[in-house]
């Protein structure tokens, strides 16, 4: 009777408690927050986990960077519209218009004649080409931006006309276009005496044209932002932004509960589900939950014997029930994929289910596979070889900590050994990247919901690029080359959903879920609104007390 | 005197050379990318590849032969120049000069400290060795040896929140009054403080005791001499030689910071610097931070050398006298 009574009231408390604000057991932001005159002034304080190396666009891919000046400190040309989810088009920025020639080599944008830099000093085209020039000098790191413009032939600006810039490229190339128009661009006159970027003012202070200018940075302290006052569009209603640092997760949400953030960015999953409420802050703060493009995958090396025969790789998949995995190891929070892309895009193909859990198909794919107990030892073999192999994984992983143990054990039931080996990340990252691993785990992460699967997945990528499975398919690579030249989102993303379908039964991953950014924001904040590309605080305001 | 100094100071040279020695090579042979800090368990895609890293290393000189290698950092640090750093490209003395004082700011009260409570419990618990006050005072100081100083530091930090006692940072944004400097000290200086007392304390008390049992000791209550007077005046600057041992010892952990106290609190020292530039495998911030450790520690010896003297009136400059 009291345990009925009991329950009963749980399930009351629970019912009530849910209806009562749906929106914040799911991290989703109220129509309220949109409501409201906006209010100039004040300062928004935002909770960092990690100091960037640098406020350096061209030297650093550090994410909180691109978080920190994309859109706000720093402009592009275009920029891609957050409030159009999922498919994120771009839209006028510090270019009012552009065209792209009928061969899709000639990319021509037309630039504002209003916009001023932080420091005062005009932005013309020649802004546009010093970017692109320091990104193609070899001796600056601009690496991991120099990927996008080896086909670039030539950059001007038009004869007489400092305000139109002309792009010429050799092949067509959908990224190429991408690429340059949302590429943050850097003041012309101190690019000049920037030399390699490192040691100049700028890899620390940086001047822009966006409605936020850089204040100060106090090492391991504070980054600051100040409103532009001279912005060329609509002002932006804070005064400041304050990015401190707080690397401890624990020291963090404790200054949460005093109230000193006004945005906390990645809480953990369980100070998201629970110790927020536990905490008594369902008032004072809101629950933040986007996917942003990213998956974690476990990668099968095809060219160690155990893991080339895609039955294998199937079975590999069969054998991990993902749906449990994700309930109790992730709290139910990441959501499942099987698509290389981002999966609310229509590059991802819905109609391929994650394989369930079935250790007798995977048990009949590898007998199939020829990997069967022949000598008797409990331990399955072929050709001599048993099955015992080895998985490489990050040490800091706490996912991968509690999902090898159980990997272990379900495939030990399958008559194969696993192993379990951790390193730190460097040097993870080196033996990933000389394939020197049976059997690993990582996450891959984009910023933009525009991909190209090239590096990742096409066969010419097995030496120098991120193809590090050896993933090998003739079919895979000519629809890679295939969709580089397709500019049209649509026809695109049709020939990704038939790699989609190639790289599901070939089984070179086995794609496991995407993460969610699990954020919270004071309730006193408005106007802010999650989106892949991070928030646009330009138009967030503060609701008086 | 002077020509000691220089004795000293010259019999230094060959044991910097071997730190530093050992330490490029080491530095030198770990596996793993430098630049891979920015991590978090998962890659950019679009970002460098293997080969485009290959082509850092060899502009960061990371391919060059060892010798050459460590002969070209050695002639930079005679001329003052510790190199950039391959995380963010300011030169390491700016980061060293940046971090060093926020360490020194949290060890030297940390170590005042723990000698100031230290002497007092070696002396209380070496008046009556095996009393209930001996044993209590063992106990606590063991008890506190034993906790483990990212709990503490957990623990403190809840317990502070809502004190209005700061938890993170040196100074709350915008003031610049010594008492807020002093405020945001407090809870790290505890953390730092609380588990040397056992070693300062155990160590002061085992020293009195062996003193305590000496003839001049004997003498000095056979004339009459009040206990306290005994223990002040004969013992006890008798016994603190040994804590000048420790002194030197401790000296060279003044300068490398403490990663977890520094973590928790959100204190950029040397602690975080050179954690960071082990995961990060920035090699010219840590061959700058392991050369300053090794500075630090010859500069201890040195002063316990020079405290030696002042103390021990059996030390004297031209050997031992009769």
């Amino acid at each position: 009777m009291f345990l009925c009574l009991q329950i009963a009231t749980a399930a009351l408390l629970a019912g009530t408690t849910a209806e009562a604000d749906p929106d914040w057991q799911e991290g989703r932001l109220p129509a309220a927050v949109y409501a409201g005159v906006p209010r100039i002034g004040g300062t928004l304080v935002v909770r960092l986990d990690q100091e960037p190396p640098s406020l350096d666009k061209l030297t650093d891919s550090a994410l909180a960077i691109d978080w920190m000046l994309e859109r706000k400190v720093l402009e592009s040309m275009a920029e891609p519209d957050a409030s159009k989810h999922p498919e994120y088009p771009l839209k006028p920025a510090l270019a009012t218009s552009w065209t792209i020639s009928p061969d899709q080599l000639t990319f021509t944008f037309r630039l504002r004649r209003d916009v001023v830099w932080h420091d005062g000093k005009p932005f013309s085209g020649k802004d546009v080409l010093a970017t692109v020039r320091k990104i193609l000098d070899p001796s600056v790191r601009a690496m991991h931006l120099r990927n996008n413009f080896v086909d670039l032939e030539d950059i001007s600006t038009a004869p007489g006309d400092d305000f139109t810039v002309v792009a010429r490229y050799r092949k067509p190339y959908f990224l190429a276009f991408r690429a340059l128009a949302t590429l943050s661009i850097y003041p012309a006159h101190l690019l000049e005496t920037a030399g390699d970027m490192l040691h100049s003012a700028i890899h620390r202070a940086p001047v822009g044209t966006g409605p936020f200018r850089f204040d100060a940075w106090k090492t391991g302290e504070r980054i600051t932002f100040v409103r532009n006052d001279r912005y060329w569009g609509r002002r932006a209603y804070l005064d400041r932004i304050v990015y401190r640092i707080v690397a401890d997760p624990a020291v963090g949400f404790q200054l949460l509960k005093q109230g000193e953030f006004d945005l906390y960015l990645q809480l953990q999953p369980q100070q998201w589900v629970r110790d927020l409420d536990a905490a008594g802050l369902r008032k004072a703060v809101r629950r933040i939950k986007f996917y942003s493009p990213n998956y974690n995958w476990i990668g099968w090396n095809e060219q160690r014997p155990w893991f080339s025969d895609p039955r294998v790789r199937q079975a590999m998949n069969h054998a991990i029930d993902t749906e449990a995995v994700r309930k109790s190891f992730l709290l139910g929070l990441d959501r499942p994929t099987t698509c290389h892309f981002y999966l609310d895009s229509s590059a991802c193909d819905r109609s391929l289910a994650p394989r369930s859990y079935d250790p007798a198909r995977a048990a009949q794919l590898l007998d199939e596979a020829g990997w069967r107990d022949h000598d008797g030892d409990g331990v399955r073999d072929k050709d001599g070889v048993p099955f015992r192999f080895t998985f490489l994984m990050n040490a800091d992983s706490v996912f991968l900590d509690k999902l090898t143990p159980y990997l272990q054990q379900e495939l030990h039931k399958l008559g194969v050994e696993m192993e379990i080996r951790k390193v730190d990340w460097a040097h993870f990252v080196q033996l990933v990247e000389e394939h020197q691993f049976d059997a690993t785990s990582l996450r891959w992460g984009n910023t933009d919901v525009v991909q190209d699967p090239y590096e990742i997945w096409h066969s010419s990528q097995i030496k120098d690029g991120s193809n590090y499975v050896l993933f090998k398919d003739p079919r895979a690579d000519q629809l890679i080359e295939q969709a580089r030249a397709v500019l049209d989102d649509a026809r695109r993303n049709e020939l990704y959903r038939k790699l989609g379908r190639l790289l599901y039964d070939e089984a070179p991953y086995t794609f496991l879920y995407s993460r969610p950014s699990l954020d919270a924001v004071s309730s006193r904040v408005r106007g802010i609104r999650p989106s892949v590309v991070w928030y646009d605080l330009q138009d967030v305001w503060l609701a008086p007390p | 005197m002077r020509t000691l100094l220089l004795q000293r100071l010259l019999g230094t040279i060959p044991t910097f050379l071997g730190i530093t020695f050992i330490a490029f090579a080491l530095v030198r042979a770990a596996p793993g990318h430098a630049l891979a800090l920015e991590g978090d368990g998962g890659l950019r895609q679009g970002a460098a590849t293997a080969a485009e890293r290959r082509e850092y290393r060899r502009l960061m000189g990371l391919d060059d032969p060892f010798l050459p290698g460590y002969a070209r950092w050695l002639t930079h640090v005679v001329r003052g120049d510790l190199g950039d750093s391959f995380r963010d490209g300011r030169p390491v003395r700016v980061l060293l000069a940046e971090a060093l004082p926020v360490t020194l700011l949290l060890s030297l009260p940390a170590l005042l400290l723990g000698y100031l409570l230290a002497i007092p419990i070696g002396l209380i618990s070496a008046a009556r060795p095996g009393g209930l006050l001996d044993r209590f005072l063992s106990s606590a100081v063991f008890l506190l040896y034993s906790l483990p100083v990212q709990w503490v530091a957990l623990l403190l930090v809840v317990a502070a929140s809502g004190s209005g006692l700061p938890i993170q940072g040196l100074r709350t944004e915008g003031v610049s009054a010594a008492s807020d400097l002093f405020a945001h000290l407090v809870l790290p200086i505890a953390c730092l403080t609380y588990g040397s007392l056992a070693v300062l304390s155990r160590h002061l008390r085992s020293s009195m005791l062996e003193v305590m049992g000496q003839d001049y000791v004997r003498t000095a209550r056979a004339k009459g001499l009040s206990e306290t007077a005994v223990v002040l005046r004969h013992a006890l600057p008798n016994s603190l030689l040994s804590m000048i041992t420790l002194f030197g010892l401790t000296f060279p952990a003044l300068a490398s910071g403490a990663v977890i106290v520094e973590r928790v609190f959100g204190l950029p020292g040397m602690g975080k610097l050179t954690f960071d530039a082990v995961l990060g495998r920035d090699m010219p911030v840590l061959m700058g931070a392991i050369t300053l450790a090794g500075l630090m520690t010859m500069l201890g010896l040195l002063v316990s050398d020079l405290l030696y003297l002042a103390a021990d009136p059996r030390v004297s400059l031209r050997g031992r006298r009769t």
